[in-house]
């Protein structure tokens, strides 16, 4: 794992590894938890931390601890949902328009660049006032990822439409090689440090867009998220009430969060570009 | 020739290496390996080599364009600023060191297609150059100059007009080229300023150099591997192999007698126009500079190698007054 | 003697501007050459010339706007992948574009004679590899599992020829293939080329604007000058004794090697490129020294003196040449 181990030579991607690594177990530890998370009043109140209560309770009666392990747990679900199908269709719609080119190409691009001009946070608004009841993890999941796919389309399809022009293209071609197994065996290796500092980012968008979301009582607030953890916090006046472990809670974890998967898509994406890859290639 | 010229731009014992870090490890790569030139005014010098011989390094070196990973690990720089004085450049200050850019020294690099801004006409490049190292004078009189200048080097009489995508790699090689001699530098330095080139308009090129050079009597210092180049324009030559120099010369001594063995092989490996007959290519290739030979860094690939060639670098030897070569043969007095 | 290729008013138009000017740049105008078994033919010039659009068309990367390409007498047609099924095949100018940096190089071997389905076994195909890259001075051992930027630029382009060879074409298209090489390098591909043509019976289009290793290297030659052939004939005649003005002039503009043989007078690059491709009449008019009236006005004819094609009026019905 020669990778790895060049990989932690960089500071943000050993931070980030860490800091992911505690996370993804707190995500594991909702399995153990010993309450219920859409209870009320399991416990009791507005309590301090203490050794009893970790990170003390909340004005639902719900221990602050193991509410987080189920949020993280959700956020993180959702957020990857939303990460991938959308990479799925980036990556798609980005390489038939890029190699393809001619009408598929306009006709893509129409749709991609009509979706990133409308103001598609006010329809996704409507939507979810709509289909509040009926929203799971899987269908927030899925509504965030029409969000993303657009501007990454893009990129990918810039990157394969320079690569079409460069020669080793016209080789490939030479030898034979069809169309499709072309683009996955010569462009990919190009388009995959992009593929994945996108995705990256593209969660920590899915999870902030979902903070959003959850701050403004959009989704189902009964489903346990750092969003909606942060929406109670903020109905119950936390803030003025003094009681910080409950708002702190959820705003630690997502900042650690955020900053953990940004410097692992910077260093990532470092590490897979191109130009830096080929001097470490061969000799 | 006769009577001594000044020399204008000398270094000693020059070293300058890239330290590159990948995968962790430590890479040197040791391309200006112990150089010690002396170039005149009123010259034309040229320097000749393969691609990967380190001549482009040399050229950055000799401009003081120290960016790292590149570092200057030992020896010294003048230039001769005037008439007495001599000045280590690689003391000076950045400051000093730009003020001497454009007005004492010059550089086209290679590629030089790239050296215009592709979003500013022609005619507002040459604004911001001088503006930036003239500042006081009024604008009309330095667009005359520039105007004056570009009708006599032959180029088209509108082209301050355009934008540098609307000429020719050729044309946009000579407004480079232009450029850089507007303020007659007394050293100008060419990186492979005919690569890439058609024939006819490498002929302009080179032609522009030589017009240039006779009308400022300065000095221009060319690198290419293309010894028909050095043939046409170069007064002397200093060949170049794995970041030493390991021939120098007159054009006419290096090409009536050639002593290194690589000097041979690069000049016999040249189609000769008119002959047909079978010529082949200098055998190998030219090591790695992050991995160079023992001893003499051409044993690998030489004919006539001897055991003393891989274990010791040879000095130079003087077979003639203004002709070195470092090679082990010359001195046993043993010509292969 | 059947003609391996033959090319006919090959003519390549190209739109340029955009909705309100639209400009048409004939890159490629009635081009007509054709190419034997087993010879080097030349088409040489400078840039903008229309020699790579030619040979784009001649392998199929490019349609023709007009004009006819003839493969072993087959014509070509834009399904068509003559590199499949005609035995062509060709090398690029840039060693270091023509692999992927991120694949090591004999990936493209061993895809190529998949596709081509050349072997059946990987044993039988190591063993195909290895003859083809002997062929051009190097072997399997110090090639295999390698990235492009662990060879130099000269050792690339030969294993672009190794490549290029593994399905035996019969014509070898070669653009431009040393422009990128050191001068002392280009020897050992060239040599190459004389090899194949002697040994296996290839054919080689040879794209350059480097006349020195034309001559060296081929058997006829074709000079165009923006987007027409100006001459063309066998290399003595053409290189040795120039009949167009501007076939002498690139002639003349070799660099020698030799300082005795310095040029003596300049030439004049005053017009822009592409001022010179749109105009009337003889293109080369803007800079001829022998220039005519008529020059200004009419394109010249193709007319054959000696057994060579010059597109010239000074050698109009009269006869009134040099």
């Amino acid at each position: 794992m020669r990778t790895l181990r060049d990989l932690f030579r960089d500071y943000r991607f050993s931070f980030s590894f860490i800091v992911l690594i505690i996370i993804a177990f707190l995500a594991f530890l909702s399995i153990f938890s010993p309450y219920d998370p859409t209870l009320w009043n399991v416990v009791p109140r507005d309590m301090k931390p203490s050794a009893e209560y970790l990170l003390g309770t909340d004005s639902n009666g719900q221990d602050i601890f193991w509410q987080a392990t189920f949020a993280v747990r959700n956020s993180l679900i959702i957020s990857l949902i939303a990460g991938l199908v959308s990479r799925v269709i980036a990556i798609l719609v980005g390489m038939v328009a890029g190699y393809v080119g001619g009408i598929t190409d306009r006709v893509l691009m129409f749709i991609s660049d009509g979706l990133l001009v409308i103001p598609i946070f006010l329809i996704f608004v409507l939507l979810a006032m709509m289909v509040r009841e009926y929203m799971n993890l899987v269908v927030l999941g899925v509504m965030l990822s029409l969000l993303s796919w657009p501007w990454d389309a893009r990129l990918i399809r810039s990157v394969i439409l320079s690569l079409r022009e460069r020669e080793f293209t016209k080789t490939a071609i030479l030898s034979g090689t069809g169309t499709v197994k072309l683009v996955l065996n010569e462009y990919m290796p190009f388009a995959t440090p992009l593929i994945f500092s996108t995705l990256i980012n593209n969660i920590a968008f899915a999870i902030g867009l979902e903070i959003t979301l959850a701050f403004l009582g959009l989704v189902n607030l009964n489903n346990p998220t750092l969003g909606t953890m942060l929406n109670w916090a903020i109905t119950y006046q936390a803030m003025f009430l003094g009681r910080w472990w409950w708002v702190l809670t959820p705003v630690v974890l997502s900042v650690f969060l955020f900053i953990a998967l940004y410097w692992l898509s910077v260093s990532i994406s470092e590490y897979l570009d191109p130009r830096t890859r080929i001097q470490r290639v061969g000799a | 020739m006769t009577g001594k010229k000044q020399v204008i731009l000398r270094t000693e014992q020059l070293k300058a290496f890239y330290i590159l870090e990948v995968g962790g490890a430590q890479k040197i790569v040791k391309a200006v390996n112990d150089v010690d030139l002396t170039i005149y005014e009123n010259e034309i010098y040229g320097i000749a080599g393969e691609s990967g011989c380190g001549k482009t390094t040399l050229l950055k070196v000799l401009f003081n364009d120290f960016v790292p990973p590149l570092r200057l690990i030992g020896g010294k720089i003048y230039y001769r600023i005037n008439r007495e004085e001599e000045v280590d450049v690689t003391t000076l200050s950045p400051e000093e060191v730009r003020q001497l850019r454009m007005v004492y020294i010059s550089y086209v690099p290679q590629g030089s297609m790239s050296a215009l801004n592709p979003v500013l006409r022609l005619r507002e490049t040459y604004e911001d150059f001088i503006s930036s190292h003239l500042g006081d004078q009024s604008r009309e009189e330095i667009f005359e100059l520039a105007h004056r200048q570009i009708m006599a080097l032959g180029l088209p009489k509108n082209i301050l007009d355009l934008y540098p995508h609307q000429l020719s790699g050729g044309m946009r090689q000579r407004v480079t080229i232009a450029l850089a001699s507007l303020l007659k530098p007394r050293i100008m330095i060419g990186d492979e300023p005919t690569t890439a080139l058609d024939v006819v308009v490498q002929r302009g090129v080179i032609q522009m150099l030589k017009t240039i050079q006779e009308s400022y009597k300065n000095t221009i210092i060319l690198v290419t591997h293309d010894m028909g180049v050095h043939a046409n324009i170069a007064d002397r030559i200093g060949i170049m192999y794995a970041g030493r120099i390991v021939e120098e010369g007159t054009t006419e001594q290096i090409f009536d007698q050639p002593l290194h063995p690589y000097t041979q092989f690069l000049i016999n490996s040249l189609p000769k126009f008119g002959d047909k007959n079978m010529r082949s290519s200098v055998p190998g290739s030219p090591p790695s500079l992050a991995d160079v030979p023992t001893g003499c860094p051409f044993h690998p690939r030489c004919p006539h190698a001897h055991e003393i060639c891989t274990q010791q670098m040879p000095s130079f030897s003087y077979p003639k007054e203004d002709h070195r070569v470092a090679c082990w043969l010359i001195d046993e007095g043993t010509h292969g | 003697m059947d003609k391996l290729l033959d090319v006919n008013g090959l003519t390549k138009q190209y739109s340029q501007g955009n909705v309100l000017a639209r400009v048409t740049l004939t890159a490629a105008d009635q081009v007509s050459f054709h190419i034997n078994p087993a010879e080097i033919f030349t088409l040489a010039g400078e840039s903008g010339c229309g020699k790579t659009t030619t040979a784009k068309v001649v392998i199929g990367f490019e349609e023709a706007t007009s004009g006819t390409v003839l493969h072993k007498g087959k014509p070509q047609t834009p399904k068509k992948k003559a590199w499949l099924t005609e035995g062509i095949q060709a090398i690029f100018q840039d060693p270091f574009s023509t692999f992927n940096p991120l694949r090591t190089v004999d990936r493209y071997f061993f895809e190529t004679i998949q596709n081509l389905k050349l072997t059946i076994s990987k044993q039988q195909a190591i063993e195909l590899i290895d003859e083809k890259l002997r062929l051009v001075g190097l072997s399997y051992q110090e090639f295999a599992g390698k990235y492009p930027n662990e060879f130099s630029g000269g050792q690339l382009q030969r294993i672009s020829i190794a490549r290029a060879l593994l399905s035996n074409p019969t014509l070898l298209i070669a653009d431009e293939p040393v422009s990128m090489v050191d001068a002392s390098l280009r020897m050992s591909i060239v040599n190459l080329f004389k090899k194949l043509r002697d040994e296996l019976g290839v054919s080689i289009l040879y794209i350059t604007h480097d006349l020195a290793t034309a001559y060296y290297v081929s058997d006829r030659i074709a000079i165009m000058f923006r987007g027409s052939i100006v001459e063309m004939g066998t290399v003595e005649q053409v290189l040795m004794n120039p009949r167009h003005p501007y076939s002498r002039l690139l002639r003349d503009s070799i660099p020698q090697a030799d300082p005795k043989l310095r040029w003596s007078d300049t030439v004049t690059l005053t017009e822009l490129e592409h001022e010179e491709y749109l105009r009337k009449g003889c293109k080369f008019a803007g800079r001829c020294p022998k220039v005519m009236d008529i020059c200004k006005r009419v394109v010249p004819a193709d007319i054959v003196v000696d057994d060579v094609l010059v597109k010239c009026h000074l050698y109009n019905e009269s006869g009134a040449g040099l």
